[in-house]
């Protein structure tokens, strides 16, 4: 007769060969398993990839806007630039605002571009072969309307000798920043607008109003995920209430159960959510590219932001599967083996 | 329908492979004393078990039967230390089972008790082999030495040409010879079988009752099965009658007439 000892605990990758075997052979039912967490994943990648989409379109649609009206103004100031000697002095790299409104004027055919770089910054790449480069005292020669653009020294910017040799004595800047020193005989025009106090308080306002919203939408996704995914998980435990009790009948320990469990719902967690994530994204890309235009929503984007919230998805994804295939797994696993055997699911 | 189940088993092959249990000897296996066992439910008490005391004997073939909500797979699940009794004790090779914590319980399970259902319980997802090499594998034996004792198991139960098939490609008689290869696995002291015929026509019934006691008598197994097959019943050394959560008596088959009128009404 022998002593009761202690049951033997086996290794992790005992566990794991089990698992895989019974992924490969209930592979339906996991496939389904899967596409519940996939579906949860989904749905919350899609609002959060959506609002990533909805704020790079808002972007760019402001700046266009805003490089619309700069170049209404300039016409407005210096009449339409075709036919027009343009000189141009860039004192440091262009902000995106001024590279839209140079595209603007540049889009109508400009008699010649007079550029000249100063402190080490380079011209757009995409001026082509229009801009001819010059040194500082040659940009003015003949020019209708000189332009200065980047962000130069905190002086005011003295360039009446600039503008010795021009046809008309008007300076036009994109920067309210870039102070300039009145031209002698002439005139300076600041293109960016100032914002009155109630713009920008409404702008606040709206930015909270639209950041409050936001955070509602996501935390009903995540609910929506939540339930999603546990639901599915807890299908997928409790109906193998059974074969726990067997396990535990032929001398399964609880913790290998739980193992076996933690294993498998961490495995469908990453798959479904990877799934999940990009069919999410895909979603909400195209859905969005059918309303905005494909070039807008994809120039838009801010990637960065869509791959934090794809890992976010991930995590989440895979942490829940575990959570709520934890709970039933460790309830069974605790269950006396005649219960679990007679359960009915 | 596999035919050579009823062949000798292999003793040499057997041992070499096993620690047979000492032969008959005249020891007691199990001991319940005055088990009781409440469910509650609802804030309603049902007295499954009423205070059962039962001895039973290494190498025995013990019956229980008694009619449906008597209490008999209760009192299964509580020899086969498969459930908690509410009071009274459970000795199984002169342990108390409510000494043991759980790791302890899954020892005696896995080596001590084999289990056999009524409705298989088999692995849907595993082979035949796997399901007989899964309990060997918690018994801390695997790779080849358990697959060679695992097919010689399933030879033994006459599926040795099935060992690749999955339950659900497999017959209820094939079924419930896997499980019983499976409750051979760790060559256990002690086998339970709850009701293993129910479900099989009566032909099958036999084969695996024929089994069972071939068991017994060769390998000095311990066999305790809940049941209410005649045949199974005049095959057994001793019949213990539960009814109404008592054991009413505890007979040898000789002793009872089978077509009485009181054997009837249970």
């Amino acid at each position: 007769m022998s002593a009761i000892k202690t049951q033997v605990t086996l290794p992790l990758s005992v566990a794991f060969r089990v698992v895989l075997q019974g992924i490969r052979v209930r592979f339906g039912r996991s496939v389904v398993t899967v596409m519940g967490v996939a579906l949860g994943i989904a749905f919350l990648m899609s609002i959060l990839a959506g609002q990533v989409i909805k704020a790079g379109v808002a972007g760019e649609q402001t700046a266009r806007s805003e490089a619309k009206r700069m170049y209404n103004y300039f016409v407005s100031e210096a009449g339409l630039p075709e036919g027009m000697t343009l000189g141009v002095l860039q004192l440091g790299p262009l902000s995106d605002a001024e590279v839209r409104l140079l595209g603007n004027i540049l889009a109508q055919k400009v008699g010649a571009v007079r550029w000249c770089s100063l402190g080490g910054s380079e011209p757009p790449a995409k001026l082509g072969t229009v801009a001819q480069r010059c040194e500082r005292d040659a940009v003015g020669r003949d020019a209708s309307v000189l332009l200065v653009l980047g962000e130069g020294p905190a002086t005011p910017l003295v360039l009446d000798d600039v503008l010795q040799g021009a046809r008309h004595r008007l300076v036009f800047t994109a920067r309210k920043s870039q102070r300039l020193a009145p031209v002698v005989g002439g005139k300076t025009i600041v293109l960016e607008r100032e914002l009155r106090p109630d713009e920008v308080a409404k702008a606040a306002t709206d930015a909270r109003k639209e950041g409050f919203r936001n955070i509602w939408i996501v935390v009903i996704a995540l609910f929506v995920t939540v339930i999603g995914i546990a639901n599915s998980m807890l299908m997928s435990v409790t109906e193998r209430f059974r074969e726990i009790g067997t396990m535990k009948c032929l001398g399964a320990l609880s913790a290998f159960v739980r193992q076996m469990f933690l294993i498998e719902s961490s495995l469908i967690g990453l798959v479904g959510a990877l799934a999940g994530a990009v069919v999410g994204a895909a979603f909400s890309s195209i859905a969005y590219a059918f309303t905005y235009g494909f070039g807008l929503v994809f120039q838009s984007m801010n990637p960065v932001r869509l791959l934090l919230y794809f890992v976010f998805c991930v995590v989440v994804g895979v942490l829940l599967a575990v959570i709520a295939a934890l709970y039933p797994s460790r309830f069974a696993s605790r269950m006396l083996p005649a219960h679990a055997l007679r359960s009915e699911v | 329908m596999d035919m050579n189940v009823t062949g000798d088993i292999d003793q040499k092959k057997y041992a070499a492979l096993f620690n047979p249990p000492a032969q008959h000897e005249r020891s007691c296996v199990i001991r319940a004393v005055d088990v009781k066992k409440i469910y509650r439910r609802g804030g309603e008490e049902t007295h499954a078990l009423r205070g059962a005391s039962v001895d039973i004997y290494r190498g025995e073939y013990l019956s229980i039967m008694g009619p449906s909500g008597s209490g008999k797979t209760t009192f299964f699940n509580m020899i086969g230390a498969l459930s908690k009794p509410t009071s009274g004790k459970v000795y199984i090779d002169q342990v108390d089972v409510a000494q043991l914590d759980h790791v302890e319980l899954a020892w005696l399970r896995c080596r001590k008790i084999g289990y056999i259902f009524q409705s298989y319980h088999l692995i849907r997802v595993m082979t035949c082999l796997e399901n007989v090499t899964l309990s060997m594998s918690f018994a801390g034996m695997d790779g080849d030495e358990a697959r060679e004792k695992g097919i010689y198991l399933l030879e033994l139960v006459g599926l040795g040409n099935r060992v690749l098939h999955k339950p659900g490609e497999l017959s209820g008689g094939q079924q419930q010879r896997v499980a019983i290869a499976r409750a051979l696995a760790n060559s256990p002291d002690i086998v339970l079988a709850d009701e293993p015929t129910a479900n099989l026509d009566s032909y099958t019934g036999a084969e695996i009752i024929e089994l069972l006691a071939r068991l017994r008598d060769q390998l000095g197994v311990t066999i305790i099965s809940a049941t209410h097959d005649l045949k199974m019943l005049k095959r057994s050394d001793r019949i213990c009658w539960i009814s109404d959560g008592r054991i009413e008596k505890i007979a040898k088959p000789g002793e009872i007439n089978f077509e009485s009128d009181e054997f009837d009404k249970h």
